[in-house]
């Protein structure tokens, strides 16, 4: 046999008797959380993508993590102190931390990870960190952070400094180094609750419990099982044989009742101040949708209970509001648009568009961005049948997330487009949905709406500190928004998750859940 | 040089031109698809000058000429490239899968290969009785049924509702073996399912062959005379005949490496099982060109290989063919 | 072009006939086939809903009176979606066999009449096309172009080309040689006069059987990239309806159960016509 032959050869038994062998553990157990896609990478400095944050945020963390009530908690910052002028934040650090590789934790790293990495290389951190001006570093214990100008996010502290938006990395690993291409980046070496132990890639990633984490007992699991199963059919029928425990990606609202009424299996939901706004948005550059009569009439033919009731199996509710209606931001006297077909064909006419020979007023091209779940495609689909009520013949061009991304954000060349989008627990972090963006650029305000009254008002909400102020300047402006419509927001998604009810502490804060450590999770 | 070496070198000449043209069409291909890789990677990204940086490090802001050439000069040395998504070399990410695949792919090829050929001697011999029939029909079905729709009849009876068999993936992630031969258990446990799904359209074009060939052969003279000559009639099927059929069903599976593969992505995808399929149908949907790209070469040169492996030896074995 | 026909010996047709007939499944299957282009031509009288209009029923409720197939997950009918289903695999079928069969016998003729270099790049190229793994190929530009069914059943034709052509190539090659074809020649025949007059008629048979071979896989493809996802969201696809079937894998069957029946049974139709055609005309091509 060729040595070309014998190497397959070995591979091939290899791949039959090696991998996980070495997995014996007892005790807290094991919690299998089934993924629907890989991590890019396990370093969270350097990415913005849900799953490395979810997984990653086990290993690495932040300085302030924040409780269930959004009350900021120690993390590996055990105080702050904010000066009068917001400008200055003293941080003392969690004393005696260790990273994985026994090397102590100091403010250097907070120092590197925030000036050298998070800043330049975090997907967000221009924008976010950007009034970050320096670290000083003080002693080992004390990181003091100056800022060059008022910004909301440090604010409050814990926007701009959780697991997520703030990881901190060991400077001795990565200093000098190619952050993304650093080894370390898929073999993580964090100070959190867990240890790296394996990524086997297309199929799992393995981490053990840390017993020399900082929180003393803590965590309670031994170990954290990902698997990667990016079809939703095979994860959710592994979920159903109790070979997973926690679906937090990706669950088909079609499960949850019959799942839901299964007494080992607990559904749990966002709280709902975090729900995220779906919906549509329209290219106002163009006929006909630069007519607000048009906007408006589409509005009252949409049948929003419809969609909750089909799509999400009655999970949801309907969204009224461009925020969330859990949220002390939304408005509840908002212009609300009832399912009205006489006034939407009454609108349609006004406008100019009459029904042809063959009742069909204008044809339309609906852009469905897939990335946003099972539910984008299935809302377009009722929303078709919908708007053919009223003369509206709805072609659906579903688009993968990167087509997406290009088609509508950076090409502008769409008529109609899937809208998805979180606020943010505090709606600044949403704003940029509704002003006029400087460039296209993903996940701003691609609609060509453009309202300098808009501009104004949210422009202020993102420096004013004063809440009731900041409430009253975003009432405002939601009523502006739900009067001209650039936007139609249909649903409020609660992103259920499935978790085994032989677990308990998993997924108590889907928000923080990103970023979540898993610290008290254990088996029942 | 012999007559046969020539040609074999000349068969393996011809197949280059098209491994050239092949590459060159796939990289055109993939360059025009709509979406940004950029945009991908980033993800929620609003930093015009960090899009840059992507951009340069991967070499997407050069012309389209100078990455083709890039693109070849790479693959000529093996380099295919790294995945905009892993960030790591396609290679790697190939050879690191590829195993699982080619067990996948093997096992099927082994199933219809053993089955069809018993099948199709003994419908052969059993020639016009209802046993006969009843194969036919059946491999006529075999053929015309969508492989991932197999799959997931198999899952929704042997996974889902016996539960006899395991759901996805190639191994009990988690699994703690008792010994060497529990974890290979556990290992064919898993194979079972998706092996058999690739294998049904194999071997009904196996068992189609083995039957017609077998049915062609027992009709010739020699078969007679050794009958006559009192050699046992299981020697006359088995030895005889079916080393003649052997010829045609090597040339067969040669040329079906390609439905093979594609098979065996229909089938990863429904059994989530981590090979080169599923990796190259998460890189068409999140656009890692480099990734398609290096999948799609490896199943071209590996389909083209396996002709020219086939023509080759068919030429050794039948010396009519470098003639024709 | 019946008239043309005569250049077979009659003996050999009115044998194949009998042949064709006499097995049962062929007929069947043949039978089978008109109904389900009568259905697919009729589709709007046959189907009692818009094959893509939610909410025609409660959502998810299995096989009935009122539902045949049941309805999916958006309370759409599965036995309209399956009717209209197959106008799509018809046409992506249709297309594709009839570009392998025009293009095939256009190529083929060409090749096998010309020779020579012509016939030698010619044949070059079909070798290479028949080297392709095909569905990878279709995965590729399914991506590029986007999922439309018109562009699938073209590029899945001509992909299919290469058998045709191989095929009736090979006929061509044989009949140049034979006695009345180098007499037509002698007699000042052009190459089309004689592609017409005798290669055509000799080579249908066989270009048939080949290029409906090709509908069947055609129609599996594009089943397969459906399921993928690389569909065409406006039209009733088998395929996608299958793709959507399995988050419902183990509380709603009739979902997976009547869409792959479907394929299943219209590919295995056409193949055991496909067979039925190749007895028929050629009877050496099964035993390939």
């Amino acid at each position: 046999m060729s040595d070309a032959g014998r190497r397959i050869l070995t591979l091939i038994v290899g791949s039959l008797l090696f991998g996980s062998i070495a997995m014996a553990q007892g005790g807290g157990g094991t919690l299998r959380i089934g993924l629907n896609s890989e991590p890019i990478t396990l370093n969270p400095a350097i990415t913005n993508n849900q799953i490395d944050v979810f997984v990653s945020a086990k290993v690495y963390e932040g300085l302030i993590y924040v409780d269930e009530d959004m009350n900021p908690v120690p993390g590996l910052a055990r105080s702050w102190e904010v000066s009068d002028d917001g400008l200055t934040i003293t941080l003392q650090l969690q004393q005696g931390v260790r990273w994985h590789d026994g090397v102590p934790f100091t403010s250097a790293d907070v120092k590197f990870s925030l000036e050298d990495v998070v800043k330049t290389k975090h997907p967000l951190g221009p924008s976010q960190l950007a009034v970050l001006e320096s670290v000083e570093t003080p002693d080992d214990e004390t990181a003091i952070l100056h800022l060059s100008g008022p910004s909301i996010f440090f604010a409050s502290p814990y926007l701009a400094l959780n697991a997520s938006t703030a990881p901190i990395i060991p400077k001795h690993l990565f200093e000098g180094t190619d952050i993304a291409t650093n080894p370390v980046s898929s073999n993580p070496v964090g100070t959190g609750p867990f240890r790296f132990e394996e990524w086997v890639r297309g199929s799992h990633i393995v981490l053990v419990r840390n017993d020399d984490y900082w929180a003393a007992g803590l965590p309670l699991l031994d170990q954290v099982v990902y698997l990667v199963i990016p079809d939703a059919s095979t994860r959710l029928l592994a979920f159903e044989n109790g070979e997973i425990d926690y679906l937090p990606f990706g669950v088909p609202y079609s499960a949850l009742g019959r799942l839901g009424a299964r007494p080992d299996v607990d559904v749990i939901r966002f709280r709902d101040t975090r729900y995220q706004i779906h919906g549509l948005y329209f290219n106002v550059r163009n006929e006909p949708f630069s007519n607000p009569l048009v906007r408006q009439a589409i509005a009252h033919a949409i049948d929003k209970q419809a969609i909750v009731d089909n799509v999400t199996f009655g999970y949801d509710r309907v969204a009224n509001s461009i925020q969330q209606s859990g949220s002390v931001f939304y408005n509840p006297g908002v212009p609300t648009y009832d399912l009205d077909l006489t006034t939407a064909a009454a609108l349609l006419d006004q406008a100019g568009l009459t029904p042809g020979a063959n009742g069909i007023r204008f044809e339309t091209v609906f852009t469905v961005d897939l990335g946003a779940g099972e539910t984008a495609l299935k809302t377009a689909e009722l929303l078709r049948d919908q708007l053919a009520k009223v003369g509206i013949a709805l072609k659906i061009v579903p688009l993968e997330r990167a087509t997406f991304l290009q088609t509508v954000y950076q090409n502008y060349d769409f008529e109609v487009a899937t809208f998805y989008g979180t606020m943010g627990p505090d709606p600044s972090v949403g704003s940029k949905w509704f002003v006029t963006p400087s460039a296209p650029a993903s996940f701003v305000n691609p609609t060509g709406y453009s309202n300098p009254k808009i501009d104004d008002l949210l422009g202020e909400f993102a420096v004013q500190t004063d809440q009731n102020r900041r409430r009253e300047l975003f009432n405002e402006a939601q009523d502006i928004l739900l009067t001209d419509l650039p936007y139609i927001p249909i649903r409020e998604d609660s992103w259920p998750v499935l978790v085994s009810s032989r677990f308990t502490g998993v997924a108590t804060d889907m928000f923080a859940g990103k970023a979540d450590r898993l610290l008290n999770a254990a088996r029942r | 040089m012999s007559n046969l070496w020539l040609f074999a070198v000349g068969r393996v000449a011809r197949a280059f031109p098209l491994v050239v043209l092949l590459l060159g069409f796939n990289f055109v291909m993939i360059h025009t698809a709509p979406g940004d890789p950029v945009a991908m990677l980033i993800g929620d990204a609003e930093a015009p000058e960090l899009i840059e940086t992507v951009r340069r490090d991967f070499g997407l802001d050069k012309s389209m000429p100078e990455q083709l050439i890039a693109y070849g000069s790479n693959i000529i040395r093996g380099n295919m490239g790294i995945s905009y998504r892993y960030r790591l070399p396609v290679g790697g990410l190939i050879t690191e899968r590829l195993p699982a695949t080619l067990l996948l792919m093997g096992s099927a090829f082994l199933i219809s290969m053993l089955v069809g050929t018993i099948l199709g001697v003994v419908a052969a011999v059993r020639r016009g009785t209802w046993l006969d029939s009843g194969l036919s029909v059946l491999a006529l079905l075999g053929a015309s049924v969508p492989v991932f729709w197999v799959g997931m009849l198999l899952l929704l009876a042997f996974a889902v509702n016996l539960r006899w068999l395991p759901l996805y993936g190639v191994s009990t992630v988690g699994f703690r073996a008792d010994g060497i031969w529990d974890l290979v258990s556990d290992r064919v446990r898993h194979l079972i399912l998706p092996s058999v799904t690739i294998s049904v359209g194999q071997l009904a074009l196996i068992f189609r062959v083995t039957r017609n060939r077998m049915i062609e052969e027992l009709s010739k003279d020699y078969i007679t005379q050794a009958r006559a000559k009192g050699v046992p009639i299981t020697r006359v099927w088995g030895v005889h005949a079916l080393r003649n059929v052997a010829l045609t069903l090597v040339t067969i599976a040669g040329l079906r490496i390609g439905v093979l593969f594609s098979g065996a992505l229909l089938t990863e995808v429904v059994f989530a099982w981590p090979g080169i399929g599923q990796l190259m149908y998460g890189a068409m949907v999140g656009r890692d060109y480099p990734i398609v790209m290096g999948v799609f070469a490896m199943v071209v040169a590996v389909t083209v290989l396996a002709n020219v492996v086939t023509d080759i030896s068919y030429g050794f074995l039948d010396p009519r063919v470098r003639y024709g | 072009m019946a008239s043309r026909v005569s250049t077979i010996p009659r003996r050999q047709w009115t044998h194949g006939l009998r042949h064709f007939t006499s097995s049962k499944l062929a007929g069947i299957s043949a039978a089978i086939l008109v109904l389900v282009v009568i259905i697919a031509l009729a589709a709007p009288l046959i189907a009692p809903y818009p094959p893509l209009q939610t909410g025609v029923s409660p959502a998810l409720i299995p096989p009935s009176t009122t539902n045949l197939f049941g309805t999916d997950d958006l309370g759409r009918d599965g036995f309209s979606a399956i009717v209209f289903g197959a106008r799509t695999a018809l046409t992506v079928g249709g297309i594709a066999g009839f570009v392998a069969f025009a293009v095939g016998i256009l190529l083929g003729c060409w090749g096998g009449l010309r020779g020579g270099r012509v016939d030698d790049f010619l044949m070059r190229v079909v070798e290479a096309f028949q080297v392709l793994p095909v569905f990878f190929v279709m995965l590729v530009i399914a991506s590029v172009f986007g999922p439309s069914t018109e562009v699938t059943a073209l590029v899945l034709g001509l992909l299919a080309v290469p058998s045709v052509a191989r095929l009736v190539r090979a006929e061509a090659l044989a009949l140049r040689e034979a006695d009345y074809v180098a007499a037509g020649y002698a007699l000042g025949n052009t190459h089309l006069t004689v592609a017409f007059r005798h290669v055509l008629p000799g080579v249908l048979g066989t270009a048939l059987t080949v290029s409906s071979l090709e509908v069947a896989s055609a129609i599996l493809t594009e089943a397969g990239l459906s399921f993928l996802g690389f569909s065409d969201s406006n039209v009733a696809s088998w395929g996608a309806m299958l793709n959507n079937s399995r988050q419902f894998l183990s509380s709603a069957w009739w979902m997976a159960v009547f869409p792959g029946a479907a394929i299943a049974v219209v590919v295995l139709s056409i193949n055991s016509v496909a067979e039925g055609l190749a007895n028929m005309t050629n009877p050496r091509l099964v035993q390939r």
